[in-house]
């Protein structure tokens, strides 16, 4: 058990794979964000993302956080994804969500069974539930169709999605989602389902669609067996658009011209030569007012099965982001909710509780009855708040939704460190970007954002603080949260501030080197954007939730500038390590949370062509600077070897001083940098790239194979009870005193996983 | 194993007393600092036979033969 890897594994393998997922998932978002204001050269978001992830790996304080299992990585981790979502939201066009019925989902023979039979001949789907419409414009549309049974309806299209030309001939069937299938299912009919699967199907929202979405002119109602013709030749063939003004009725079927139909999509005969039973169509000149009666269709499904094929037409969002949510939803609330009654629930627990003194504030059988209760309460909640997010209609929406979920995920692993640092943020860039509006804080979704971030956060500290009592609950808002931030907790554990500042030098060693130089990269960016005259897109283009239904029109939009990203990085780093240097209680892995917009500043600026010629002098002196503070950073490493462990440790003095090797060899790790700055300065932007890049991994290297390995011989007590698991005899007893963690006051403090004065209690070995 | 976060004297002398008689040896893993004086925590006739199994610059471990 001591030697074989499985338990280190298992402690350590969640946090390593989320700083790594953590690291991937921001340099996707900053490539995606950099995609999104186009620039000139198409391969520089990619290599930005490529960027970002990799800085941020390399960062010895990452890398030992995401080895060593820390918590903080699990309140890191979630804070990034909030803040990169934020960014994914408001910072590029948004787009509305493709959906999807229902019935499209099931399995094609279920798919008949479900939607009724006798709507179609052969027992197809219609229309209006094709699953594979022809073009991408038409899926689109399709799914975004808002049928009768459609769970809610959008407030705009976005022109890029739905494309078609508002004076794009179609053949509109001005009918409900429930009577095309009968009407076309008549029989003898030639208008079959893989036809009508076959047509551009796409729906206009429900209400005004914005100049150049796909919509249709607004038709005056129109009765049940109307058949309205549009012009002659004004139709293209095959295409059908489903009207979801609510003034449509059934049975209405408006075609477009008569030629039309000889086309593949739409077998019309010739009128005249119409069998019964055919939908015929007289020419369309002969047919001025469109009116044309058609035959009765087949009885229409009642009861139940018209109830159950209405829900079948019910559209879901089935877009790769909202997939994404539900994923995170299902891991973040449906899992700890799941897992939570089931222990309360299990026998083991059952019988474990049973077993407790009975007296006042001591769990027993009804403690967990009622945490079950609560637990069954939050699921039928999370049921209610997953049908509402059925209704999103906007990528946006779903980004704000993976905010709130990643912030309630925050709060479980730290505190309110989380959710206070993503609201701060959160705020500051809306007051920064000029977007602080209560319409702009109305988009953010607060109600059903605040109902998931409750989801996320509340089921576990609820069932504790049931089994536990207000004691619990006061020792870990009061004591930890409040009082360590507000109060210091250990004296050895303050600063000024240039704490941070400091420590940044070590944590992100070799990148704290390129900081001056992404900062000048940042300010040249900011100052260029202001006085070029460039009207900042987060003002020039609506974005966030809805943005796209702000826009009134599709051309000549500006594309979101790269400043955007720029200034939201830089404003999270700023923010992030002003709201830690306030904190009175100072550790250095607190300093964690700034290593990501550090991350993301750093792929930017490694993304960027080399300096312009006239900012040559500029370029040295960052690059000077950078050196300098690499040489400082690099001093105080070597004179202060357990400086890097301490990254992770919140013991800094006495003997905790001691046992770390020497760290000369970071010299050699950070040499290849200051030559890449050098490099960087001098213009030779690809040699700077690899320099620096080598330099990265040369330290992360030497980071977890040489001096972890290292120190842990001394920080752990792996080797000690090594020894005891070797050396003992069958019933050796092993007992430990005076531990680390009875030296931090917090943990001294802590009694409620004991009895009331536990000074020896016994652990299963 | 035991966890003792503070040194308590007497629960120690209860562990070593609970395991008299049996040809055993106590373990204690303590910081380097508190090993120094746990051997003066120990009962008198215990601490010439006390033996230093294990250190590094933070850890000591100790063993304790019980006759």
């Amino acid at each position: 058990m001591v030697r074989a890897p499985w338990p280190e594994l298992a402690i350590r393998l969640p946090s390593m794979l989320t700083g790594l997922a953590c690291a991937v998932f921001l340099g996707w978002a900053c490539a995606r964000l950099l995609a999104a204001a186009r620039p000139a050269d198409p391969g520089q978001p990619v290599r930005a993302g490529f960027y970002t992830a990799l800085a941020l790996v390399t960062m010895p304080q990452w890398a030992i956080v995401s080895r060593q299992a820390l918590t903080d990585m699990f309140f890191v981790a979630p804070v990034t994804l909030a803040m990169a979502a934020w960014a994914l939201a408001w910072l590029r066009p948004d787009r509305p969500l493709r959906r999807r019925a229902l019935v499209t989902l099931l399995p094609r023979r279920l798919r008949a069974r479900f939607v009724n039979r006798d709507d179609g001949p052969d027992g197809h789907a219609l229309s209006d539930m094709s699953d594979r419409p022809s073009s991408p414009e038409a899926r689109a549309a399709a799914a975004s169709a808002p049928a009768s049974g459609d769970m809610s309806r959008r407030p705009g299209a976005a022109a890029d999605d739905l494309s078609a030309p508002t004076a794009s001939p179609t053949l509109a069937v001005r009918a409900d989602g429930a009577d095309l299938p009968r009407a076309a299912a008549a029989p003898g009919t030639d208008l079959r389902a893989t036809e009508a699967a076959r047509a551009d199907l796409s729906l206009p929202p429900a209400d005004a669609a914005p100049t150049g979405d796909l919509s249709l002119p607004p038709a005056a109602p129109a009765t049940p067996g109307d058949l309205s013709l549009p012009p002659a030749g004004t139709a293209r063939p095959g295409d059908l658009a489903l009207s979801s003004a609510g003034t449509a009725h059934s049975g209405d079927l408006s075609l477009s011209s008569a030629d039309a139909a000889t086309r593949g999509d739409l077998s019309l005969p010739p009128a005249g030569t119409a069998r019964p039973g055919d939908l015929s169509l007289p020419p369309a000149d002969a047919a001025p007012t469109g009116d044309l009666s058609l035959p009765p269709a087949a009885p229409a499904p009642t009861g139940w099965r018209a109830r159950l094929a209405g829900v079948a037409r019910w559209t879901i969002p089935w877009d790769a982001a909202y997939l994404g949510f539900f994923l995170l939803f299902l891991l973040a609330v449906v899992a700890p909710i799941v897992a939570l009654d089931l222990h309360v629930s299990s026998d083991h627990t059952v019988a474990r509780v049973s077993r407790f003194v009975k007296k006042p504030g001591v769990p027993n059988f009804a403690t967990l009855v009622k945490i079950h209760l609560v637990m069954l309460g939050y699921a039928a909640v999370a049921l209610l708040v997953l049908l509402r997010t059925f209704r999103w209609r906007t990528r946006a929406q779903v980004w704000m939704g993976v905010l709130y979920l990643a912030a309630g995920v925050s709060l479980v692993g730290k505190g309110m460190i989380g959710p206070g640092l993503v609201g701060l943020l959160v705020l500051l860039h809306l007051l920064v970007s000029g977007r602080l509006t209560v319409t702009n804080l109305w988009r953010c979704g607060p109600l059903t954002g605040l109902l998931l971030f409750a989801l996320a956060s509340l089921p576990w500290h609820h069932a504790m603080w049931i089994y536990r009592g207000d004691s619990w609950l006061n020792e870990l808002i009061i004591v930890n949260n409040l009082a360590r931030f507000g109060s210091g907790e250990q004296d050895q554990a303050v600063g000024g501030f240039a704490y941070y500042l400091r420590t940044l030098g070590v944590a992100a060693l070799p990148w704290s080197a390129a900081l001056p130089a992404a900062l000048w990269a940042a300010a040249r960016h900011l100052r260029h954007d202001g006085t070029s005259g460039h009207v900042p897109s987060d003002l020039a283009q609506p974005t966030g939730p809805g943005g796209h239904a702000l826009t009134t029109s599709n051309a000549a939009k500006p594309a979101p500038s790269s400043s955007e990203l720029w200034r939201f990085a830089l404003l999270w780093f700023c923010a992030t390590l002003a709201l830690l240097t306030t904190s009175v209680t100072k550790y250095y892995h607190y300093l964690l949370p700034t290593l990501p917009p550090l991350a993301l500043l750093l792929g930017l600026w490694l993304s960027e062509p080399a300096p312009a010629a006239q900012g040559r002098k500029l370029a040295w002196a960052a690059a000077g600077l950078g050196t300098a503070l690499l040489a400082l950073v690099l001093r105080d490493a070597i004179v202060e070897p357990a400086w890097i462990t301490h990254l992770t440790t919140y013991l800094y003095d006495h003997m905790w001083r001691n046992g770390a090797p020497e760290t000369t060899g970071l010299v050699a790790c950070a040499l290849p940098f200051a030559l890449g700055l050098a490099l960087w300065a001098a213009r030779r932007q690809r040699a700077a790239l690899v320099a620096m890049l080598l330099a990265g991994f040369i330290t992360l290297h030497y980071t977890l194979n040489s001096y972890l390995p290292a120190v842990s011989e001394h920080w752990s007590q792996r080797s000690a009870i090594r020894h005891y698991y070797d050396h003992r005899g069958p019933d050796d007893p092993l007992a430990k005193r005076g531990s680390t963690t009875a030296a931090r006051p917090s943990l001294r403090r802590a009694r409620c996983g004991c009895r009331r004065k536990p000074t020896a209690r016994p652990w299963p070995s | 194993m035991w966890v003792q976060k503070e040194a308590d004297r007497e629960t120690l002398a209860e562990l070593i007393d609970a395991n008299r008689g049996h040809g055993r040896n106590v373990w204690l893993i303590t910081t380097g600092g508190h090993g120094a004086r746990a051997k003066s925590s120990l009962p008198a006739d215990l601490r010439s036979r006390t033996e230093v199994a294990y250190e590094n610059a933070h850890y000591t471990l100790l063993k304790v033969p019980v006759p």
